[in-house]
Parts: C-alpha cells; sequence; structure tokens
C-alpha cells in the first residue's frame, strides 16, 4: 500500500507543482486571459450544476458516442470487407487515403453545408471523421493475417466469410482496437469544432460562448473539461486494450 | 499484376469516383453538393488565381514553422525527461493530459489574448507537434543500446556530447515516424485554425467561401486541402524512409 501511495505522489508532484507556480504566480496578476487557479476553481463550481450537465455536457456526450460508435461500427465492417479481397482495395483505396487526407477539421463546414447545424450533422462530421482511421487500421490488419492461419482454416474447409469472422477478425483484435483508441481523440476534436462552428449546444459552443462574453475563467473550465474527458477515456481504452488483446499490447512500449 | 490490369482497376477507381460523387449531388441537391461539372472548372479558375497560390503557400509555410519549432521543443524537453528516470513518471500525467486534450480548444484562448494572425496558428502547430513528438522522443532515447551507453560512460564523455553523439541519433529512427505524423497533423492544425479563427491561409478561404454559400468553391479548396495533405504525408514518408532505411516503420 505505502508502494502504491509513494507512486502516486511521485507521479503527482510535478502537475502539483505547476499548479502551485500558476497560482503564486498570477494570484496578484491582473491579466484576464490567465487567471490563477484558485479563480477557475471558484468558476467550476458556478459553472458545473444540473442545468450546464443537462444541456451542454449530455449533449456533448451523446453526439461523440453515437457518432463514435457509428463510425467505429462502419468503419470495421467496411474495413474487414475491403482487406479480404484485394480487387476491391485497387479499386477503392485511393478514394479512402485521399479523403482520409483532407484534414479531418476541413471535413465539418462541407458536412454543415450539405446537413445544416442540427444534431445529426454533429453526429455524422464525428462518424465520417471516425470512419477513415478505423477502417484504415482494420482494412490493414485483416489483410496481413498470418498465412499459417489462413492455411489452417483452408484444411477445415471454411469458407471466405467464416474465415474472415473466424480466423482473420479475431488475429485482428490488437490493431483494430489500436484504431479504435486513436479515433477517440479525432472524435473528441471534431465534436469540438463542430459544436464551435455555430450550433450553440454543447461544451465547444460554451467555450466559445464564455470567450465572447469575456468569461474567461468559464471559458478555462470548458478548456480543462475536455482536457479531462481526453485523459479519462484514453486511461479507460489503454485499460481495456490490455485485458482484451494483451498479446498485442502488452508487447508495445505503453506512452 | 500486368501494366495493362493496373490501368484498368485506375480507370475503375476514376468512373467510381465521378459515379459516387454524382450520386451524392443528386441526393443532397446540387445547390449543395455541386455536380463535378461544377466543380472542375472552378478548380481550374481557383488555380489560375495569384492569391490561391499565396494562401496555398502561406498554409505550407506556416505548417513548416510549426513542425519546426514543434520538434526543436519536443526533443529538448523529450530529452530532459528521457535521460532521468524520475523525470519520465513525474511528467507522464502532465504530458498525457495534454496530449489528450483537442488542442483547438485553446484557440479562443489565443485568440482572446493574442488575437487571430499567422503567430496564434503556429504557436497552436507547435504546441500540437510538441506534445505528439514527445513521446517519440522519450521512446527513441529510452531504446539507446546499453553497451553504446556504457562505452561512452567508459571513456567519460561529457553530458553535451553524448546527447549529441549518442542520444538524438539513436532517437531519429523512432522520431522519423513521430516527424512524419506530426506534419499531417501540423498541416491540419493550420487549416483547422484558418476555418475556426480565420488566421491566414486556406483554412479561411474555405471559411470565406462558406459563409458566402459558394459550395463549389468550397469542395475547390476540400480537394486541393486533400491533394496538399496526401503530398506531405507521402514526401515526408519518402524522407522517412531514405534517412532511417534500416528501420521497417509503422
Amino acid at each position: 500500500m505505502s508502494r502504491f501511495v509513494k507512486q502516486v505522489l511521485w507521479r503527482a508532484w510535478f502537475p502539483l507543482a505547476l499548479v502551485v507556480i500558476w497560482q503564486l504566480v498570477l494570484r496578484q496578476s491582473t491579466n484576464p486571459f490567465f487567471p490563477p487557479p484558485s479563480k477557475i476553481l471558484s468558476s467550476t463550481r458556478d459553472v458545473i450544476n444540473v442545468d450546464w450537465i443537462k444541456t451542454s455536457f449530455a449533449s456533448s456526450m451523446l453526439t461523440l458516442s453515437s457518432g463514435y460508435l457509428i463510425g467505429c461500427a462502419l468503419g470495421i465492417s467496411l474495413g474487414a470487407m475491403l482487406g479480404i479481397s484485394e480487387k476491391l482495395q485497387l479499386i477503392f483505396l485511393p478514394i479512402i487515403n485521399f479523403i482520409r487526407s483532407i484534414p479531418s477539421v476541413a471535413k465539418v463546414p462541407v458536412v454543415m453545408a450539405l446537413m445544416g447545424i442540427g444534431t445529426a450533422t454533429r453526429i455524422s462530421a464525428i462518424s465520417i471523421a471516425v470512419l477513415f482511421p478505423v477502417l484504415l487500421s482494420t482494412l490493414r490488419a485483416v489483410a496481413a493475417t498470418e498465412s499459417t492461419y489462413l492455411d489452417a482454416a483452408r484444411i477445415m474447409g471454411y469458407g471466405r466469410i467464416r474465415e474472415l469472422i473466424l480466423v482473420r477478425l479475431p488475429a485482428a483484435t490488437g490493431e483494430i482496437l489500436a484504431g479504435l483508441h486513436a479515433a477517440v481523440q479525432v472524435a473528441i476534436l471534431v465534436m469540438v469544432v463542430s459544436e464551435m462552428l455555430g450550433s450553440g449546444i454543447g461544451i465547444g459552443a460554451f467555450i466559445i460562448h464564455s470567450q465572447a462574453t469575456f468569461m474567461i475563467a468559464d471559458m478555462w473550465v470548458g478548456i480543462l473539461i475536455l482536457g479531462v474527458l481526453g485523459i479519462t477515456l484514453n486511461v479507460l481504452f489503454q485499460m481495456t486494450e490490455s485485458r482484451i488483446a494483451p498479446w498485442y499490447f502488452d508487447s508495445k512500449i505503453q506512452s | 499484376m500486368g501494366a495493362s490490369s493496373r490501368y484498368k482497376f485506375k480507370l475503375t477507381t476514376l468512373v467510381l469516383t465521378a459515379f459516387l460523387w454524382e450520386l451524392a449531388s443528386f441526393a443532397a441537391g446540387a445547390k449543395y453538393f455541386p455536380h463535378l461539372w461544377m466543380v472542375i472548372p472552378d478548380l481550374f479558375l481557383v488555380s489560375i488565381k495569384f492569391t490561391f497560390w499565396q494562401n496555398l503557400g502561406v498554409t505550407l509555410w506556416l505548417s513548416i514553422l510549426a513542425l519546426f519549432f514543434g520538434t526543436i521543443c519536443a526533443t529538448i524537453f523529450g530529452v530532459a525527461i528521457a535521460l532521468k528516470k524520475s523525470g519520465e513518471s513525474a511528467t507522464k500525467g502532465f504530458v498525457n493530459f495534454l496530449r489528450s486534450m483537442p488542442s483547438l480548444v485553446l484557440l479562443p484562448l489565443l485568440i482572446a489574448s493574442i488575437g487571430s494572425s499567422a503567430q496564434t496558428a503556429v504557436l497552436l502547430g507547435t504546441f500540437v507537434v510538441t506534445f505528439q513528438l514527445i513521446i517519440y522522443v522519450i521512446r527513441g532515447v529510452r531504446q539507446t543500446e546499453p553497451r553504446l551507453i556504457d562505452a561512452v560512460k567508459i571513456i567519460s564523455m561529457p553530458a553535451y556530447s553524448r546527447i549529441l553523439f549518442l542520444y538524438l541519433p539513436s532517437t531519429i529512427s523512432i522520431t522519423g515516424t513521430g516527424i512524419r505524423l506530426s506534419a499531417s497533423r501540423a498541416f491540419g492544425t493550420i487549416i483547422a485554425a484558418g476555418i475556426l479563427a480565420g488566421t491566414p491561409g486556406l483554412g479561411s478561404s474555405l471559411l470565406l467561401a462558406e459563409s458566402s454559400a459558394n459550395y463549389p468553391r468550397v469542395f475547390s479548396y476540400v480537394i486541393v486541402m486533400g491533394i496538399t495533405g496526401s503530398l506531405i504525408y507521402n514526401i515526408f514518408g519518402k524522407i522517412e524512409k531514405k534517412f532511417v532505411h534500416w528501420r521497417v516503420s509503422i
């Protein structure tokens, strides 16, 4: 137990020291843009209430999770389909690579032009952003199944579909999970951007609104909440990854 | 596969792209998803304008600056953190926090405090590149061959030349991959800053076309961004292969 406490302290001293220095340096400062942590803390208490959670936070979480899930489902199924057919890859990969090369934020205005600025737009923007990295990692993993596994499947007399579901996809779990993990960050980014570009609802809109009304401490609260959201999802992913596919992730150096 | 069948596949890709595009255009309405015959002439019109090339140049230049400054910051902090074992565990949470945060949320803060200029975009890009790359630098320093470390200790090499001649060269193979990925991130961030904050470059051109409901122009810019993005990805991939040819990149 004491070792655990020691480890926690060892990890926490640097961020804590930063916060203390920040507080000491900016306590008397009149710079409105960099308020001391104490002020941000008191704003946090003002900002986070039942109403705020019901409107901004819940809306963001809803769009984030539904957009992410739709994008992942599409990405994995399309990636798996393309992964087993070289001909389809030759035809579709150039298109997919091109769309992936467009910065994800630049796709948001296009989706908005097509669909207006409702919830459906935000969900679609997130799905599209998530779709391509997930699709490509699935495709790569499914296409690169070890040949011994495929030989075994052939001996068992599996057809293509059975081989995909029983051999290729399970063998690709690690890489698919890594793709899903990488897509989380993109999903949060696109969520914030689509909210900032004129939806009026969600954490991103809250940040923009706080900036426009000079509630700078509130803006900091929004920024920190997104940071906490990002790292929470990151840690959750790391934990599930090494549980589901330990053979893939435990051999990698965790960052 | 023969050359002729490869061309056949390329042709199929082109025809299919055109077909899917037109399908989308009919489904969404030509006003918002313009037909190909509206976008291609517009793309040509855009490409003969001087301001377009100027904007493209600005975008690329800002991306390069962000990549450059970010690489320097990541190298300095990364080496400093990695050389002390306690340094890594103490900063891990902090670095991960900044890495996981969608960096664009800092944009409103930057706009409020320093305005929306080219510097804002470069600052944001530098931030993104630094925290993307720092993990690679730390990992690279950590993977330095232990026998080489012993060797430089035996000849009592001074600290700065140890960093310069041992640690930095051994990080290159891993940092190379990081730089390739960061180059695309830097480009994306500069574009995003333009779209969200109107900082100079292609992003703000896209924003302008969007707000004046000139949708063929919006698609032209998106196509240009796609071409530039894939060029950056491929060029950095080639550079990485050339300089770090001994390592299979991931």
